[in-house]
């Protein structure tokens, strides 16, 4: 009875944090502030903020932008955890079997949510009808029956993995070898490499590749925090910005010349 | 001007945070966007013609797609086009709406969604990653939002009694402080992600060489060349593999890395 309140709680939140997704942006969309939640309901917070925070790093350049259709990190991230800490072992342990469990729930998802993408569709086709007969409340229903959709689509897979996944768990991790769970933890600090990957895939045009080199630099050699190197960033930036902007200029008034010419 | 009350556009601001609720392939984040804008077109069509009303809804009804965090500004630029536009001219509406969709999905991308969430995330991780302190997310929490909120705040408000000027002054100069401030968000975005790579990969090697008595450490060596460089060397993989794929591929490239990285622990060969 117990597992299914929790199961049932931990379905809810990954509901909420998927309406942030597609909502208001406050952050849970993402694995360490996600993770709070499940160390609220499951009362551990200092393991799952750990497996949060190790998630987090590990998605760091995941992002819905463009073409990309992201692994969903919030179902990941929480079925990840609860079965971490439902786990019982030691902390290490927990955040290999996170992301033993997490990864593999994270890409699944991620193919509902085109399901689901794909099923919305029909709203807004009933939404052309609404709109003939000005009517408003249709529209507001349509609207947040889309945002149930989206709800269910994490809540679902989430309360299966969890319910299902906590009875079965130990006998898992007892069929895994030891090996393969440390190969779990070297993985997740490799992947990171992906997701930042994909974000330079959308950056790396013309003349970037100056700028690849100096975050390199001053990370690598000078070993600089994160905000030290943005602002460095910040200025690299806005140098760049007056230069092409007097070469245009530039540009521009040689070309009213060239017609003064003529 | 200033036909449309405060309470009405905090109304379609809160509405704003609901967006891509019913988001979908076929024309995005238009279902939403009329959902958002609906106090407004309630209060400035409730005594027109059922004719205009269908329209106006329609006007909102188009694809539609840019970054969340904009749809506030646009929303108060269209409410003060639809106030000051007669029933001919709601052509503007249309025109003003596409055209800023797409600069300011651009440059809410770059600024906040590869660099400001990295870097808000990065640096909430690293207060936690090791003591699990309740700091990292609050700080995460706030970096976001303390970005955020007003930027959705003042984008409404601000674009509603800026708006036309702001139109205005674009015919002028054209829409190129977007293309400025882009490049600019483009720059930075390189210079953080190059610094996270340098940060959060960890890769290195365990193989072990004996020379003479003693063993060389393979790792040893590579950090001799140049620190980070297998790291370096993955994301470069990886780069190159979703560039071909064109990002489609990413599940393979993830499971992958995963894969492959488990094989190569249990041989030692990575820890």
């Amino acid at each position: 009875m117990g597992n299914l309140l929790t199961a049932l709680l931990l379905a809810v939140w990954a509901g909420l944090c998927a309406l942030d997704q597609f909502g208001p942006h406050l952050g849970f969309r993402k694995p360490l502030l996600a993770s709070v939640g499940v160390g609220f309901i499951l009362g551990d917070m200092q393991t799952a903020i750990i497996i949060g925070a190790t998630m987090e790093l590990m998605w760091l350049g995941v992002n819905n932008i463009g073409a990309y259709v992201p692994p969903d990190v919030i179902s990941g991230t929480i079925v990840g955890a609860s079965l971490g800490i439902l786990s019982g072992r030691d902390t290490g342990t927990a955040i290999s079997t996170a992301i033993a469990v997490g990864v593999p729930t994270a890409l699944l998802v991620q193919q509902i949510n085109l399901l689901v993408m794909t099923t919305n569709i029909s709203l807004v086709h009933a939404a052309d009808r609404a709109a003939e007969e000005f009517n408003l409340k249709r529209i507001t229903m349509l609207h947040w029956t889309g945002g149930l959709m989206f709800f269910l689509s994490r809540a679902i897979p989430v309360f299966i993995a969890c319910f299902a996944g906590s009875a079965v768990i130990d006998t898992i991790l007892a069929a895994i070898p030891a090996q393969v769970l440390t190969g779990f933890t070297v993985a997740s600090k490799a992947i990171p490499a992906v997701g930042l990957a994909m974000l330079l895939t959308m950056m790396m045009k013309k003349n970037m590749w100056i700028f690849l080199i100096l975050g390199f630099v001053l990370g690598a050699y000078l070993n600089l925090g994160t905000l030290a190197i943005a602002l460095i960033g910040a200025v690299a930036a806005g140098i760049y910005d007056l230069i092409m902007e007097k070469t245009t200029m530039a540009v521009s008034t040689t070309d009213e010349e060239g017609e003064y010419d003529l | 001007m200033g036909k449309i009350s405060k309470k009405t556009l905090n109304k379609v601001l809160w509405r704003t945070q609901t967006t891509q609720f019913s988001h979908n392939y076929e024309r995005m984040q238009s279902l939403s966007l009329t959902y958002d804008f609906a106090p407004v077109i309630e209060e400035l069509y409730k005594d027109r013609p059922k004719e205009e009303q269908v329209h106006a809804m329609q006007r909102y009804l188009e694809y539609f797609n840019t970054h969340p965090v904009a749809i506030p500004a646009i929303l108060g630029i269209c409410a003060a086009i639809e106030e000051t536009t007669d029933e001919g001219h709601k052509d503007s509406v249309t025109n003003i709406k596409t055209g800023l969709m797409g600069p300011l999905a651009g440059l809410g991308d770059s600024m906040l969604n590869l660099t400001w969430f990295p870097i808000a995330g990065s640096i909430g991780a690293s207060l936690c990653v090791e003591s699990g302190s309740i700091l990292g997310p609050i700080v995460m929490f706030l970096l976001i939002n303390l970005l955020y909120w007003p930027l959705k705040y003042f984008g409404i408000h601000k674009g509603y009694e800026k708006g036309m000027d702001l139109i205005q002054n674009e015919q002028n100069g054209g829409l190129k402080i977007f293309d400025r401030l882009g490049n600019f968000a483009n720059v930075l975005g390189v210079v953080v992600v190059s610094g996270l790579i340098t940060s959060t990969v960890k890769l290195s090697t365990g193989i072990k060489f004996s020379a003479g008595k003693g063993t060389i450490a393979l790792q040893d060596q590579l950090n001799n060349i140049m620190p980070c460089l297998l790291p370096v060397l993955l994301t470069a993989l990886c780069y190159f593999l979703l560039k071909k794929g064109q990002g489609k591929n990413s599940v393979w490239v993830i499971l992958g890395v995963l894969v492959a990285c488990i094989a190569l622990s249990c041989f030692g060969i990575l820890v």
